[in-house]
This record gives C-alpha cells, structure tokens and sequence, in this order.
C-alpha cells in the first residue's frame, strides 16, 4: 500500500475547506435578508386615537408602506401589492411571529385620527393587522423622511409627490429590507418575506451558523 | 510500542490526527462568533451626534478608535437606567486591560432636568468612567429617531412630576464607526465584554 504523506492530508482538508466555502457562496444553499439599519423610533397616533410605538413592533414583523388617504388612484400600486401579499400570506399556517402592515400618512395635516378612522380601506386584509399611523407633522418628517429616508414632497394641487415603497422589519427593529414598488412584484416581497420567516424559525443551534455565514458571505436573494 | 513507531501506519495515522486537529482548529477560527445581541451589517456608519458633556461638547465620531456602547435615558429613571449602566461598569471591569478602548455613552433624553453638570454628578456616583451627555430637545428627537429609540414623558403627579417611558436598548459601535450590535435590555455584561473583545480582535 502506498504511503500517504501527512502534508497532503493537511493540503487536502484545506482544499476542502476552501471548495466548501466557495461551494457556499456560490450555489448559496442558504439565503437571509440583509441586516441593513435601526428602523426608526417613534411614538405616533393610530385612527383610534391610540400612541402606536416603535417598541409596539418588538416581536412582531412589520411590513412598513407609505401613503396618505387622499391619494386616490395613485396609491393603488400600494394598495393592490399589499392585497397581493395579504392573499398569499393567507394561504399560510398562522405566522408566528405575527406580520403587521403599518401605513404611515405622508400628509398628517389632512389624516388626523379622525381622517384615518373615517377612511375606508382599499380592503380587508384577511392575514394581517393593518395599522395607519399619524401625528404631528414636524414628527411624522423625522421618521418617515429621516428615519426611512422617504422622499416626499407636498405639490401646489395638493397632491404629494412621492416615490411608492415598502420597508420590511424583523421584531428586533432592524430594517431588512427597502422595495421601490416600480421595481418589486408583490410575489418578490412574498419572497422576502419567505426568507426572513424561514431565518426566525430555523435560526437556533447549529443552523444558526449557516444563517450567519449567510450574513457573512451577504448571501442575499437577488 | 516500539513495533507500532516501525510501523508503516504510523504516519498516515498522525497525518490524520494532525490534520483532524487543525481542521478543529481552523473551524473554531473560522466559526461565527454569537453575538449577545442582534447583528447590523450597515454599510453606512452609525448616525452622528454631537451633544454637550460636562467637559464639553462631544461627538460620536470623535470617539472613533473606540468601542463606543451607546445607551438612552434620564437620570430620575427609578430603574432601568442605573441597572443598564451598572452593567456598563460591569463590562468596563470585565474588560481589564483593554477598558480604555471602550467608552460608554449616556445620551439624556430629559435635557430639561439633566444639565451635562447633574449628568457628571451622576456619573461619578455610578462610575466616572461613562460619558453623559445631552442637548436640545429636538436634536435629541432627531438623534432617537435615527437610533430606533423611541420615548414619551408620563406625568405623575399634580405638580407636573415625570417619568419618561424609553426604549431601553443598548447600542454597540465599532471603532470604525459602524453599529454593529444592539442589545436587550439585560443584557448580560459578560456576553457584550465577549463580544467587545472580538470586535477588537477583528
């Protein structure tokens, strides 16, 4: 029998060590939402005259959209992505932890609670809560402009000019996600959506190493 | 045992162990560190402040070169505030030798009360190591929102006496600037000294 010189079997096992993380980052057996920022803090109205908090959302998936009551057929983009994802979410076991959909107004001098509890919504969701929050203007600026680096501007005709996105947050407060609505199908945030629950649920023990070298390596979904 | 040092065996055993062991090795090396608390990989660094101290003014990116553990809240705060700093002084301890390259940071979110003078004072009692600081109210407001933090003054009494409901988390930025943890309150100080000393070995 030949002799197997004890270099090699450290070469080989290095070159498995390097074949399995190239193997890992490239056929990406495991995907995870980025670990992108603080989702922003605030302490806001809901349309039931209730403080609605960022510590509310402690344990609890947010699905984060903006739009305002008066915006009529404009927001529909908004509007028919969430009842999309409502419809598919629907079709799955009960979430745990629960996912909440949270409309922030960008026009908090027209949607006071009592706009808000007057608007009817564009329609049920069957899945999840949906929350519209409001409050003072100056305050709503800081979360929605600052915080979620929304841009919006208030024009002559009364209309807000805005880009339509989503924000996606995990139930420690960290943002995971930023969808421009003109570029993500409701079936692609599905998706992300997907990928967070499948990491809050398998995430322990020794699969939690893999998530992380996910994080690692940035193994993010295309 | 001087047949089995003649065997041919011999050498492809000890490769084996050899190698077995340094596969151990470099797999504990390589293996993720788990973290205290939940894991940020901003590409952006973390949002700076500049705020008043006692000594002056101070920025968040003048502590760069340093573990900077970032924690909000008031000195009339009955008892989530001096438990979390208390563990802030726990970690300083813990962390021996390299305490000097970690700096706690107490961001008062009651500046109508805390003077970064009363901030001081208050700090000396606990432990003189860990920097208060505060500033004008909506410089606060803003600098919260950036941190996820959210806070709401609760009267108490007739005479106007507060308390102030605060996110009680605890913010860990990396020498270069980046927010890398953010911990529970009660948080073990053990666990964020671990996790201090890696992100100082790396």
């Amino acid at each position: 029998m030949k002799r197997i010189r004890p270099l090699w079997i450290l070469a080989g096992l290095g070159a498995a060590l390097v074949i399995g993380v190239l193997w890992f980052t490239t056929a990406r057996p495991v995907l995870v939402l980025p670990r992108l920022s603080l989702a922003p803090g605030y302490g806001l109205t809901t349309a039931s005259g209730d403080l609605f908090t960022s510590e509310d959302g402690r344990g609890v998936v947010t699905l984060y959209s903006f739009a305002y009551t008066g915006c009529g057929e404009r927001c529909n983009l908004i509007y028919d992505k969430l009842q999309a994802v409502d419809a598919a979410l629907a079709e799955y076991p009960a979430l745990d932890p629960p996912l909440r959909f949270v409309t922030l107004t960008l026009d908090p001098e027209h949607d006071t609670p009592e706009t808000l509890a007057g608007f009817e919504l564009p329609f049920e969701p069957q899945a999840v809560e949906w929350v519209w929050l409001t409050g003072d203007p100056a305050r709503m600026k800081l979360v929605t402009g600052g915080g979620f680096e929304i841009l919006y501007q208030p024009q002559e005709d009364g209309s807000i000019f805005f880009d339509p996105q989503m924000a996606l947050v995990d139930g420690n407060g960290i943002l995971r996600g930023q969808y421009e609505m003109s570029r993500f199908s409701a079936e692609s945030l599905v998706a992300y959506i997907d990928y967070l629950y499948q990491e809050i649920e398998q995430s322990s023990g020794a699969a939690k190493l893999a998530y992380e070298a996910a994080h690692f390596f940035a193994c993010y979904p295309h | 045992m001087s047949k089995f040092l003649k065997s041919r065996w011999l050498w492809p055993v000890a490769g084996l162990v050899i190698g077995l062991a340094a596969i151990v090795l470099i797999s504990l090396a390589l293996r993720p560190h788990n973290f205290s608390g939940s894991i940020l990989q901003s590409p952006q660094p973390a949002y700076d402040f500049k705020l008043t101290s006692a000594d002056g003014p101070l920025a968040l990116s003048d502590l760069r070169g340093k573990v900077v553990l970032v924690f909000f809240g008031y000195t009339f705060c009955p008892d989530v505030c001096p438990t979390t700093l208390q563990e802030m002084s726990d970690v300083l301890d813990l962390m021996g030798k390299q305490a000097d390259q970690v700096q706690p940071v107490f961001v008062s979110v009651d500046p109508d009360r805390d003077s970064p003078q009363r901030l001081k004072a208050y700090m000396n009692n606990l432990d003189g190591r860990i920097v208060g600081i505060t500033g004008e109210q909506a410089v606060i407001d803003e600098i919260v929102t950036h941190y996820g933090v959210y806070y709401q003054k609760r009267t108490i009494s007739e005479s106007g006496n507060y308390l102030i409901d605060h996110t009680a988390t605890t913010f860990l930025i990396d020498p270069d600037g980046y927010l890398r943890v953010v911990y529970p309150y009660a948080t073990p100080a053990k666990g964020i000294a671990e996790d201090i000393r890696y992100i100082l070995r790396h």
